[in-house]
């Protein structure tokens, strides 16, 4: 019987490395199809300030000074593998920068959609020749900007919102949006605008007892939703001196879940809980994220028409 | 959404989105409690004064713990880094089996679960062998109650032990299911008693005038008991021997005997926040702890005796020439602090302490055994079933279940004679078992440059151009190929390592290498996935 190897991998917040191995790994497990499930931009910029005889940056609370091109490009890779973006700064641009938000805001977006480009461009190089295709999908953390980056590849695809035919048996649609979180990221909505979007993302199926849904956010109290509860202040809750956990997945996802039963739902989002769950026939995964220690983790899984035939969450 | 983040000083450091900020859960006093109750306060609590000073009599026993602290710095340094360097369940087989061998790690994980179960089996069946008989008898020989040293007796039988530990082991079940910010709590109580409890022996001791102890003892152990104590001991072949070398050599080798189980929180490093820094901390800090309460003991106990009669006590209890002679021996720290001061409140609260204590030691094992269980469970080496969590308990039910049965069978072994010797070998299986990790850590930043470039400050810092990991880890490798050979050496250390023991350990190694390679056949037949993928490294494109 035919079967379809999905490699699956979401919250790589703009580290280079992840990225890289995934690609890798698409090539080392020959890979069918390639989906990434969202919250691809990095979280901070690095400002490397030159200082006349040199560099200065401060990295994970350490002072870096590369004083050599070689040096400098050594760092500014280390800062990219992490998911931050390292910017090359005058003393003066510094001083601008950190006085004008708008400004910083805008640095910060050209830095996210230039290294969405350049990884769009590495996958289309990297995935042509094989021949596999990469669905490719933002999620809550990352701007609407972000998705004209992702246009315009033979090889890369954004399924968010819309659908696609992974093989011949199985669609694939896909939702960025998230709950609301305590940090108001660009993507969260609320619980009936969700449920409302969900809703046209499964109208899009032909067969949904044979698709797959790569929703950003994760079903509400499935395992795969578990974190630390944070206060106003976004301060994680501590009682009885220990950290008090919650599920923050989308009781929406959930419901859709149960009502339509796809084959199969890829979930990120919550980077601490991946695992797998079986919610009635559907296989949900969350192959969480390790991003900022550049360890890819990822999620394997061989289709077939009707079933999941098997699944196994990698990382390396 | 950007905002500045300051380093210390006003320096800027970076330009973070809000969104940014990560998370685990049990920090340095968690881990320091897991450490602290896995050494434990009551069972090691009684080895110095009980044990080593018979072993090696006339070695100081502070130094004896001193020494022994000081080489498991090293061990406890390895297995944080090894934490740290995969900061998640059974990080030691995680590590182990993507840096070395992916079998030999499972199979090594295995081994110490299984023998961890065994073991807390045995530590549970502890309870009616040592700590309740210690207890009650005391009580009943303070106490003048000759139905509490009955009670001792027949809490030492076959039958006693049998009953008292299911009740036990059932009682650790029971509280293991429960969710695991509960256990934490439990564990956490027992931490204060424990502290208590010892507060209320150096109270008893610090108390009582060595011109007293004397006619103490002899009030409940006959008269003239205490003068003649280091002559019986001399006449059943006792050698005073008051060596340095001798004192180095016993720390060497007591040094896991007495504090093994600080490195307990790296099993499950995936709940710890800040591995790199809680992990180290923790486990120094509960060796520290450890450490500090028992050498305040021997020295409170030394103000009223001197060491040489604390080594002809604890010979006699373990001679079996004294013991078929009829000599009774009661060198327990806490029979010493209840005959200076007979207070019935404050021994029974001890007694309750201590026991309570050995059931928290119980549920460290069954907690670090289900999260490596959880971790073979991520890997799809075990049926998932064994992993299922409770909705309401939030609790591996399954796994706890399984363990429960294993330590069924460790008490039930140890109330048969103990053939497995659960107890007495655990230092050996258990080094054994380190050896996959310990030489995968030592050697990482050589097979694994990628990810050692990437992993935490913590685990690259170097010492001129060798990493410090790869020097520690020496050290811990050599450390614990001393405690193997000291095993065979030292009988009455080792316990006397036979043929059937070392066939058991063979034994759970290849049936470990078993179900490795029967689930990688079961699943590529079945799924088509290879779980050799699990272990790989994917270079980068």
């Amino acid at each position: 019987m035919a079967m379809t190897r999905l490699l699956y991998a979401s919250d790589f917040h703009g580290s280079e490395a992840y990225f890289r191995k995934f690609l890798g790994a698409a090539l080392h497990y020959q890979a069918d199809a390639l989906i990434v499930g969202g919250d691809v931009t990095g979280k901070a910029m690095i400002p490397i300030t030159h200082t006349g005889s040199g560099y200065s940056a401060t990295l994970f609370n350490r002072r870096e000074t590369p004083s050599t091109p070689q040096e400098l490009e050594r760092l500014r890779q280390t800062i990219t593998n992490v998911g931050f973006y390292p910017i090359v700064l005058e003393p003066d641009e510094v001083a601008a920068l950190e006085a004008d938000s708008e400004q910083m805001g805008k640095r910060f977006e050209q830095e996210m959609i230039a290294r969405l480009r350049q990884w769009m461009e590495l996958a289309e190089d990297t995935l042509r020749q094989p021949n596999i295709h990469l669905y490719f999908m933002c999620g809550n953390d990352d701007l609407a900007s972000m998705d004209a980056a992702i246009e315009g590849y033979d090889h890369v695809h954004n399924p968010d919102g819309r659908r696609f035919w992974l093989d011949a048996d199985h669609e694939l649609v896909g939702l960025s949006l998230a709950n609301i979180t305590p940090w108001r990221c660009a993507r969260d909505t609320e619980e009936d605008e969700l449920a409302r979007r969900l809703d046209q993302m499964a109208a899009l199926l032909e067969a949904p007892e044979r698709a797959v849904m790569a929703i950003h956010v994760p079903p509400f109290d499935s395992g795969l939703d578990t974190c630390p509860e944070l206060d106003e202040n976004l301060q994680i809750v501590h009682r009885g001196g220990h950290v008090l956990m919650k599920a923050a997945g989308s009781p929406a996802v959930r419901q859709m879940i149960e009502r339509v039963q796809p084959l199969l739902t890829l979930h990120g989002h919550i980077h601490e809980s991946p695992g797998h769950v079986r919610l009635g026939r559907t296989l949900a995964i969350n192959a969480g994220s390790e991003y900022a220690e550049g360890i890819m983790k990822a999620a394997i899984i061989n289709l077939e028409r009707d079933r999941v035939k098997g699944h196994v969450l990698i990382s390396g | 959404m950007t905002e500045m983040v300051a380093a210390a000083g006003g320096e800027r450091k970076l330009y973070a989105r809000k969104s940014s900020g990560l998370i685990r859960t049990i920090g340095v006093f968690g881990a320091m409690v897991f450490g602290v109750h896995c050494i434990s306060l009551s069972s090691s609590g009684l080895i110095p004064y009980s044990w080593i000073a018979g072993v090696w009599p006339g070695s100081s026993i502070i130094g004896v713990l001193t020494v022994a602290a000081f080489f498991c710095l090293f061990h406890a340094y390895t297995y944080a880094t090894i934490g740290a360097t995969m900061p998640r369940s059974a990080a030691d087989y995680t590590l182990g089996s993507r840096t070395l061998s992916p079998p030999l790690a499972f199979a090594a994980s295995w081994t110490l679960v299984i023998f961890s179960a065994m073991v807390a089996g045995a530590l549970i069946a502890w309870i009616p062998t040592v700590a309740l008989p210690t207890l009650t008898r005391s009580m009943g020989i303070v106490f003048s109650n000759p139905s509490l040293v009955s009670f001792a007796g027949w809490s030492a039988s076959r039958t006693g032990i049998i009953v008292i530990g299911t009740i036990c082991a059932l009682i650790t079940f029971g509280t293991m299911v429960l969710p695991t910010r509960s256990i934490v709590r439990i564990l956490e109580v027992g931490f204060f008693l424990g502290l208590a409890a010892w507060a209320i022996l150096y109270f008893q001791l610090g108390t009582a005038s060595s011109s007293e102890f004397p006619a103490a003892w002899d009030r409940f152990m006959g008269s003239g008991s205490y003068e003649g104590r280091i002559a019986l001991a001399q006449q059943f072949g006792m050698v005073i021997n008051p060596n340095v070398a001798v004192m180095t050599l016993a720390g060497l080798i007591m040094g896991f005997w007495v504090f093994y189980g600080y490195y307990i929180p790296t099993f499950f490093a995936g709940e710890v926040k800040q591995a790199e820094n809680t992990l180290l901390a923790g486990s120094w800090a509960s060796l520290i702890v450890t450490w500090a309460i028992f050498v305040l003991g021997a020295l409170l106990l030394q103000r009223l005796v001197p060491l040489e009669w604390i080594a002809a006590e604890s010979y006699l209890s373990q001679s079996p020439d004294a013991v078929a002679a009829g000599v009774t021996a009661m060198p327990y720290i806490t029979f010493y602090a209840a005959v200076v001061s007979p207070s019935f409140p404050l021994v029974l609260f001890v007694a309750f302490a201590w026991i309570y204590t050995l059931i928290n030691l119980a549920q460290t094992y069954f907690f670090y055994c289900s999260r490596i269980i959880f971790a073979w469970s991520f890997d799809r080496l075990i049926p998932e079933f064994v992993s299922w969590v409770h909705p309401k308990l939030h609790s591996p039910i399954w796994a706890i279940v399984i363990i429960t049965i294993v330590a069924e069978i460790g008490i039930i072994d140890a109330a048969t004679g103990s053939v497995m010797g659960a107890q007495l070998n655990f230092v050996f299986f258990a080094v054994i078992t380190m050896f996959v990790p310990v030489i995968a850590m030592t050697l990482f930043p050589y097979l694994k440059p990628d990810l050692y470039q990437n992993a935490s400050a913590a685990v690259r810092r170097r010492l001129g151009p060798v990493p410090v990991i790869t020097i520690v880890g020496a050290i811990t490798l050599t450390y614990m190929t001393w405690m193997v050979i000291a095993s065979f050496l030292y009988p009455a250390v080792g316990g006397g390592i036979n043929s059937t023991k070392l066939g058991v350990l063979a034994l759970l190694v290849i049936s470990g290498l078993v179900v490795f390679y029967g689930a990688r056949a079961y699943r590529m037949r079945k799924e088509g996935i290879d779980i050799g993928w699990t272990f790989q490294s994917v270079p980068p494109v």
